[in-house]
Parts: C-alpha cells; structure tokens; sequence
C-alpha cells in the first residue's frame, strides 16, 4: 500500500499552502488520461510497478520489446504487481494489436520463482500533441493513479533489449532509493550523433554531471520522481515531442532528484521516425535544452568542471551493426549552408569561428574538420543568440542544421579508423572544450550576441 | 513700337523685380530653415547615436526581447535606428517650417490636406511595414527549409517569396491610398499570374526528378538499404 500513501502524501502536499499549489491542484483535477484509459487504468486498481512503451507505427518492433518487458517483470520482480502500458499515438500500422497479442510462452523462462500476480497489460491512446512527451505525460499519470513505487519507460523501436533492463532500470528505484536511471549503451560510433554533438556535452558542462546518455529513450523513475513531472507546465511545448527525454533528465538533475546510470549493454533501434524531419527534431531538442538554461540560469553559472554519476550494472563489450554514413552528401550540406546562410550565421557565430568555418567549407574533404573549441563556441553561441532572441528562435534553431551536419562530417572523417574507446577519448576531449570554454558562455550569456 | 516693347519689357522686368523681391525673402527663408534642419538633424543623428551607444542601448534593447521584431523588418542597430527616426522627425518638422516661410496659406492648405490624408497614409504604411516583415520571414524560412532540403535555388526561391509578398503588400497598399487603382490591379494581375504559371512550370521541371524517384520508391519500397546515409542522428 506505500503506492496509495505516496498519492494520499502527493495531495496533501499539493493543497496544504501558497497559491502555486492551490494552482497545481486545481490543474490536478483536469484529467489528462482519455477516459478509455481511465477507465482501464482505474480496472487495473494498483501496481508496484508500471513499465511504460511509447509507440507510433512500431509493428515490427513492439513485439519483441513487450516479451523483453513482460519477461524482465516476472523474472526479477515476481513478487510485485506490474502493468505495462502502451501509450500509443496513434498508430495506422498493428502496433496495438501486437501489444495485446504478443505472448510469453512459459517455456521461454527459467523461474526460480513464479509470479504472484498477473502482469497487467493495456495499450491506450493519449490526448495532446502529437508526440513522445505527450505519451510519457499518459503513462506518467498512470503510475501515480494505480499508485506505482516505480515507473520505466523504454522505447518501442529497441531489437537490442532484454528482460534484464527491467530489473537494470527499476531496482535502484525500488532497492536503492534513486530517483532517476539514465541508460548507459554502447553505440556504433555513428549513432546518436544529437546526443554526441549537443546533449551530452552541453548536459556535462552546464549541469555538472556526466550523464552520458541523457536523451536515451530508456528511463527508470521513481514515483515522487513522476509525480513532479506531472506537475510542471510543459506539456503544450517542445517538451510534448522531441523535447523529453532531455527535459527529463535535466530537471531531474537541476531539481537535486537522485541521478544514477545502469549500463544496458547494446542499443540497436529502428531510426527514430523515418518520417520526421531531422531539423525538426535539431529544434525541439535544442529548443527544450535552451530554454532549460534560461529556467535554471542560477544552477548552471556558478558550476565548474563535472563529476562522474554512479553506474549500476556490469560492463560489457559487444559488436554492433555497421552504419552507412555518406560524408560528402554531408560536406556539401554544410557548403550549402555556408553559402547560403552565411548571413545569419553572422548574427550568431563569433567572427573568428566563423571565419574557420567558412575557411573549412573550401577544403578538401579529407581535411575537413571542425576543432572541439570551435564547436563549443558555436553550440554556446547558438544558445546565447537563442537567450537574446536575435532573431525568431524557430529560424536560429533550423539554420543550426548545416553546422551540425558540418560536424557529424567532421566526426566521421576524425573517428574513420577509430575503435569504440578511441571515439570515447575523442568525446571526451569534446566535452572538456565545453568545459573550458564554459567562461565564454558566461560571458556571452550576460553581456549580449555574438555579432553585438 | 519700340517704345510700347520696351514699355512692357521694363513692366514686366518690374514686376518681376517686385515679386523677387517679395518672394525671395521667403524662399531664402525657407531653404536656410531646411539646411539648419537638415543640418541639425545630422548632428542630432551623431549625437544620439553616440549617446545610445555610450549608454548601451542595443543590449537594453535586447534584453526587452525586441530586437528579434526590429531584425524582421531590416534593422540591425536599434541605436542607430532610433537617432535616424529623431533626425527625420527633425527635418520633417524643419521642412513643415520651410514650408510656412515659403506661403502660410498654401502650407496650412497642405498641411490641412496632409492631415486628412494623414489615416490612409498611416495605415498604407502600415501595410507595407506588415508586408515587409511577413515577406522577409517568409523569406528567411523559405531560404532555410531549401539549405535543409539540400536544394540549390534556396536564394532563387527565397527572392522570388520576398518579392511576391512585397508586390501583394504594395498593391494592397496603393489600393488603399487610391494611387492609380486600376493600372495598379491590371498590373498585379498580369505580374501575378505570370508569377503562377513561371512558378508551375519551374516546379514541374524541378521536381521531376524527385517524382520519379518517389514513384520508383513506391513500386520498390524494400530496395531502400543502397549504402546511403543511414546515420542514426538521435
């Protein structure tokens, strides 16, 4: 029953003092579950344990990813009640019914000790804008109405996951006391490019912390955790979409919640929504983190260096699917931006950097590269043109596109020959120029534009 | 005869003597309060500047979270904007003068028609301004979304979107202020169509590519793994 102590505590908390509570409460009682799946959630009554799978057009995968979930549940958790829950965004393709057919023969498992209860299954629609947050926002309010100790979320795309992510992103919640698992992978060099270019060291340098994979898709949260999500007035932004898993993690982070990471081995995925335009996911990622620096300027400024975040799970090497990349269609991208969008990047870029970055775009491929001092200056001075405003923020965010692809080239070319530890040593020289140029940031921040 | 020819001439020399001599005055008048308007304005301009600039306007401004709006219709310095929106005013206020130098009835005759005419000037300005800022972020996006897209014409297709709002913008503008309605509208007419059927066709050959490759793509959906760029950006 500590599920129905901790909503009962959440409530009184909500209601006992100063207007911004009576606000949060009032909010609290505009339902953001659509009553089919408040319906199904309140016949579900309560959980120990709620595994979300955001999905959309995930037929292929989904499957795989529920026999993993259902099987991790049993196996490490028999003790406790568990539902998962699919929070579907409308997908054209069989994702909800494989979800709901998908089975876990008996003989697929090795038990040592059988389940006490069944694992409850529902696969429900959200309301809201179309995309992940909005999903997560469902299952989020799910976990606090069957008064869930712990909620996962894992994505609907993974061929790489296994029952024990569950016990992996769920037992330092239950056992431990944590509040927040990030996922630790291990990725080909060329996947994750956003979280390599941007997230991670951005994350590292302004926050602190080395939370390696801070927009990984695969969480374990704990219920006072989901709770104060629920609470913040995000959900009609970029946080709804793209903008989660970030958002997630940095306030977690900025919020003195406890972070820790679990290393989950290999991450193979289908590629995020083939569908969605690339720039629109630069700006709804890069958009979330910015206006997060806005939101915790008084966290971020006075912190130097970072610290190491604790990793549970034992480390592992693995092989991993070989990616394609097409470095020249990369270069001419960039030159294209160069030449076309010079006169914005103008307005953002500092002279010197630029002046490098335009030298770059008349060199030879193979000679192609982008210094990490460079790249930290740009990403900060995209973020100080994005704090002052010099121009529509939504422009600023998409003409960030061309640099980024201009650095994914430059990666490439850096990291051709290069073994996993090698590119791990290259990062980590990235981070520390975002660490170092941390100063410049700062000073931009307060004192104006680049171009001002 | 000669008498009578010199008679008119010296009149009519006289007469332009009298009215040099009454109008003179007044045209020197108003040409020395125009050049000290002028003048004045251009070290008003200087002077405003440097103070603006001395007392950091541009970041004030900034941080008031207009600069992005200034920035969509062209201005890249708020300072230098704001001490050239004083130095017209001044040279306005000094021509407004001038003009009382040169005839107070046909000045208070102008400004009296000014003044009526004043709303549909305000409001054909605003118009254009309205035009200028839509088509330039029009513009911009447009320009944007073609680097993204990898194309080539984004600058091609970026003008051709500023220029087409800005037609639209001073059409509707001149409308309003009834300059020239009709030649105006045959005009725009003519201009636009011939815009719609140049851009019809431009795109129909540009694209015909892409739609040749989307219809291969549809007959073939699973011949997508050519080793291409398969990167994994997220």
């Amino acid at each position: 029953m500590a599920g129905a102590e901790w909503i009962d505590a959440g409530r009184h908390g909500d209601t006992t003092s100063g207007i911004g509570s009576r606000v949060v409460a009032m909010r609290r009682r505009e339902e953001v579950l659509p009553p089919e799946a408040l319906r199904r959630v309140r016949d579900v009554g309560h959980a120990d344990i709620v595994v979300g799978i955001p999905s959309c057009n995930n037929a292929a995968t989904i499957g795989h990813v529920v026999r993993a979930v259902h099987a991790g549940l049993t196996k490490y958790f028999p003790g406790l009640r568990c539902t998962v829950l699919n929070s579907d965004g409308g997908s054209r393709d069989e994702t909800r019914e494989v979800v709901r057919s998908t089975r876990l023969g008996d003989a697929d498992l090795l038990l040592l000790s059988h389940p006490l209860f069944p694992i409850h299954r529902l696969t429900v629609p959200y309301d809201g804008i179309p995309g992940k947050g909005s999903a997560f926002r469902c299952i989020f309010r799910a976990a606090e109405l069957l008064g869930a100790r712990a909620c996962a979320v894992v994505d609907s795309d993974l061929r790489s996951i296994t029952p024990e992510w569950m016990q992996l992103l769920i037992a330092p919640i239950l056992e431990h006391g944590l509040d927040y698992v990030a996922p630790y992978y291990l990725r080909h060099k060329y996947d994750g490019t956003i979280t390599n270019a941007f997230v991670y060291p951005l994350t590292r340098s302004l926050y602190g912390v080395r939370v390696r994979q801070p927009i990984g898709g695969d969480f374990g949260i704990s219920a006072r955790l989901a709770s104060h999500y629920l609470t913040r007035e995000v959900w009609e932004s970029d946080v709804a979409r793209y903008g989660i898993d970030v958002w997630m993690t940095t306030t977690a982070i900025c919020e003195r919640f406890t972070v820790s990471q679990a290393f989950l081995g290999a991450k193979i995925h289908d590629a995020k929504d083939p569908g969605a335009d690339l720039a629109s996911m630069l700006v709804q990622v890069l958009g979330t983190m910015f206006t997060l620096m806005e939101t915790y300027e008084d966290v971020w400024v006075p912190l130097e260096g970072s610290s190491e975040v604790p990793l549970v799970g034992f480390r592992f090497d693995v092989g991993l699917e070989p990616i394609a990349v097409d470095r020249e269609r990369m270069i001419r991208h960039f030159r294209g931006g160069m030449t076309d969008l010079k006169a914005i990047w103008e307005m953002v870029v500092n002279p010197s950097d630029l002046a490098e970055l335009e030298k770059l775009a008349s060199v030879e491929a193979r000679e192609f590269r982008i210094s990490p001092d460079i790249w930290a200056r740009v990403v900060y001075d995209l973020a100080c043109a994005f704090h002052h405003r010099v121009m529509d923020r939504d422009h600023l965010l998409r003409s960030s596109l061309p640099l980024y692809i201009g650095w994914v080239a430059s990666f490439v070319e850096e990291t051709r020959d290069s073994t996993a530890a090698d590119v791990e040593a290259r990062l980590e020289r990235l981070c520390l120029a975002f660490e170092s140029q941390k100063r410049y940031l700062i000073r931009r921040w307060f004192a104006g534009t680049a171009a001002a | 005869m000669g008498d009578t020819i010199r008679t008119v001439v010296e009149q009519a020399w006289q007469q332009f003597q009298a009215q040099m001599v009454s109008v003179l005055p007044h045209v020197m008048a108003a040409l020395i309060v125009l050049a000290v308007g002028i003048v004045f304005g251009a070290i008003v301009n200087r002077v405003a500047a440097w103070l603006l600039k001395a007392s950091q306007f541009d970041r004030r401004f900034l941080r008031l979270g207009l600069f992005a709006f200034l920035e969509r219709i062209g201005i890249s310095s708020s300072s230098a904007f704001a001490a050239r929106v004083l130095q017209g005013a001044i040279v306005f206020v000094a021509a407004i003068f001038a003009l009382y130098a040169l005839d107070a009835r046909l000045a208070s005759d102008l400004a009296e028609r000014f003044l009526l005419y004043l709303p549909h000037l305000l409001v054909g300005l605003v118009i254009l301004g309205a035009g200028a800022i839509l088509a330039r972020f029009l513009a911009r996006s447009v320009l944007i979304a073609a680097v993204n897209n990898e194309m080539r014409a984004g600058r091609l297709l970026s003008g051709l979107t500023r220029t087409g709002v800005m037609v639209v913008a001073v059409a509707v503008a001149c409308e309003h202020l009834g300059i020239g309605r009709a030649t105006v509208q045959t005009g725009f007419a003519i201009l636009f169509g011939g815009v719609t059927v140049a851009a019809a066709i431009a795109v129909g050959f540009g694209t015909q590519d892409v739609v040749r490759r989307w219809l291969a793509g549809l007959l073939e959906p699973s011949k997508r793994e050519d080793g291409g760029d398969t990167i994994h950006h997220w």
